[in-house]
């Protein structure tokens, strides 16, 4: 049995989640240290989306608990844990549809946590010159800079992910939690996607990954983690996860032939 | 004339009544219990004038901070309901709040009976809510002889004031919040932003800004029941919403005003008026499902008008979709 240590960024100790009779994460423990990337893959129903929401405080787990920075985050409010700096994007895209690009950016900057409701009522938002500028850095560093008056919902889907990437960083957070960043994008914005994942990680923001694209995760992952049935079935370098024999059954076994 | 400055005012306060609604609707939460703080505000604001002889404004606030408050007490466990079942607790509110001003009986003996010979003077007037009778005698503007003409401006002046309120509430950060509620609370959560304080905030304000009109409303009609403020009344306010548009507070105006003067106009058909309108809401829904007044268009104008005042402006402005960059910017 793992316990919280204190250098871990976050923490998950024997964090079971029930739907009904369902197990979707069942006694799961594991950690996460500062820098990097760090990969959570598995199979489809494996529960890397619930560890998510479990750590995002969207479910809260049914037992067990999670740390973050040497903080108890267990069934603490969603918009709490956002605060105290874990951001996230999501698998089946949330951006802010009828906002433009950059008032979905703009919109994440620390709001709530700073600034009082009157001081948010008075910021008119063309007088905060600072923040736009970051806003437009943001944009630049993920490439929407040209569709910054666009609606969010008028976006391709592959920069409907870029921007959800642009609001997460937008938070300045110090874990980055990305939900399969480039699901059903192609080969090259896949590529993109992932030299940015990288920038980013190198930048400051420890990373964690959940993607299907085998390629993108062994090649960006300095540590790997893998689910299977919401329990940790391995977890090592890439090369470690490769050829663990639990894992190639699971799930390497037929994508491996792919990646 | 007279009958000009009563529609005015009834512009005025269906336009307050109108907003009342937006606030909520910023932040997703569509609220059909505006008739219930409407009464609270109306019939809180009319005792404290007629019964204990305060000042109308500071009576208005009373009747703004009373519907405040219930709106709180509300909003608190029913806004953990989503969609149709917090729609439908709103409804029931409005509801029990008119069965309660139906019922309820206090006040004092009038004591205006100048001519003691008279039928009124053995009638004492009753000064205060009189159950199914309601609440008469509410004539703080006779008495200090504010005539329709001022009281009209009065209420003009009031929706300006609230207009500017909701114009820095929409450009502000908090707005921007209430809109990224609105759009996705899981999301806006994930910023950092409590949805729950941005719905309960947006939904007591609005509960205080009807109860606002409410306080208008019993003053200028000097007779107020509790039967005046059933469901109808509330579908109506959110009518005015849906069809003036529901994405800024232009849209609001719009639909106050249009449902307020139709009518009017509208008098000559007669008994076919309801049909008229119930045609006409009909036509904007199919046509117009954003309401008349939409974002595109608000955004549209600003750039023109911004375009007209400060000369030629690099980008076109009808870019579909597109409307040209902050001009602050490079």
């Amino acid at each position: 049995m793992t316990r919280a240590e204190p250098q871990d960024m976050l923490s998950a100790v024997a964090v079971t989640k029930a739907f009904g009779a369902h197990l979707a994460l069942d006694n799961l423990s594991l950690a996460v240290t500062k820098g990097g990337v760090i990969g959570l893959i598995g199979p489809n129903g494996s529960g890397k989306t619930t560890l998510f929401n479990a750590i995002t405080g969207i479910h809260s787990p049914t037992s067990g608990s999670l740390h973050f920075a040497g903080r108890d985050i267990t069934g603490r409010a969603s918009e709490r844990i956002a605060q105290l700096g874990i951001a996230r994007t999501f698998q089946n895209l949330k951006v802010f549809r009828r906002l433009t690009v950059f008032d979905n950016v703009l919109g994440a900057q620390n709001s709530a946590s700073d600034m009082t409701m009157w001081q948010m009522l008075f910021s008119v938002r063309r007088n905060e010159t600072p923040r736009r500028d970051r806003v437009e850095h943001i944009l630049e560093r993920v490439g929407l800079t040209d569709r910054r008056h666009a609606l969010a919902q008028d976006l391709p889907l592959g920069e409907q992910r870029r921007l959800e990437l642009a609001r997460a960083l937008a938070r300045e957070p110090e874990l980055l939690l990305l939900d399969e960043p480039a699901g059903g994008m192609t080969p090259q914005e896949t590529d993109t996607m992932a030299e940015l994942i990288h920038d980013v990680a190198e930048a400051g923001p420890t990373v964690f990954l959940i993607e299907h694209k085998m390629g993108m995760v062994m090649r960006l992952c300095r540590h790997i983690v893998v689910l299977n049935f919401g329990r940790k079935i391995a977890e090592g370098t890439p090369k470690q996860v490769q050829s663990d024999a639990a894992v190639r059954e699971a799930y390497l076994g037929s994508v491996a032939r792919h990646a | 004339m007279a009958y000009w400055y009563t529609v005015i005012s009834l512009m005025c306060i269906n336009t307050i009544l109108a907003w009342s609604v937006y606030s909520s609707f910023m932040t997703g939460t569509v609220s059909l219990g505006q008739a219930g703080f409407f009464a609270i505000g109306a019939f809180a604001s009319a005792s404290l004038t007629a019964i204990y002889g305060w000042h109308i404004v500071p009576a208005t606030m009373m009747g703004a901070v009373a519907a405040a408050i219930v709106g709180l007490a509300i909003a608190i466990p029913t806004l953990r309901l989503k969609g149709l079942y917090l729609t439908i607790a709103t409804v029931a509110f409005v509801e029990v709040i008119r069965v309660v001003f139906h019922n309820i009986k206090y006040g004092r003996d009038g004591e205006f009976a100048i001519d003691a010979s008279s039928a009124d003077a053995r009638q004492m007037p009753w000064i205060g809510p009189d159950g199914p009778l309601g609440f008469r005698h509410i004539i703080y503007l006779t008495e200090h002889h504010i005539t329709p003409g001022e009281y009209a401006m009065w209420l003009v002046l009031l929706v300006i004031a609230f207009g500017v309120y909701f114009w820095v509430l929409e450009r502000s950060r908090l707005g921007f919040a209430m809109r990224a509620v609105e759009e996705d609370e899981i999301a806006a959560q994930g910023v950092g932003l409590s949805h729950n304080f941005l719905k309960v905030f947006a939904f007591a304000i609005g509960a205080a800004i009807a109860g606002v009109a409410g306080s208008l409303y019993a003053h200028l009609l000097t007779f107020i029941t509790g039967d005046d403020f059933n469901i109808p009344l509330t579908v109506m306010m959110l009518a005015y919403v849906v069809i003036g548009g529901g994405q800024t507070f232009w849209g609001p105006i719009l639909g106050a005003l249009i449902f307020t003067l139709l009518p009017e106009i509208a008098r000559e058909t007669k008994e076919f008026r309801l049909e008229l309108f119930g045609i006409a809401m009909l036509a904007t829904m199919v046509f117009r499902q954003h309401g008349l007044i939409t974002r595109d268009m608000v955004r549209r104008a600003e750039t023109r008008i911004k375009t007209a005042f400060t000369g030629r402006n690099t980008i076109g402005p009808d870019e579909p979709g597109a409307p040209a960059p902050n001009p602050t910017k490079k």
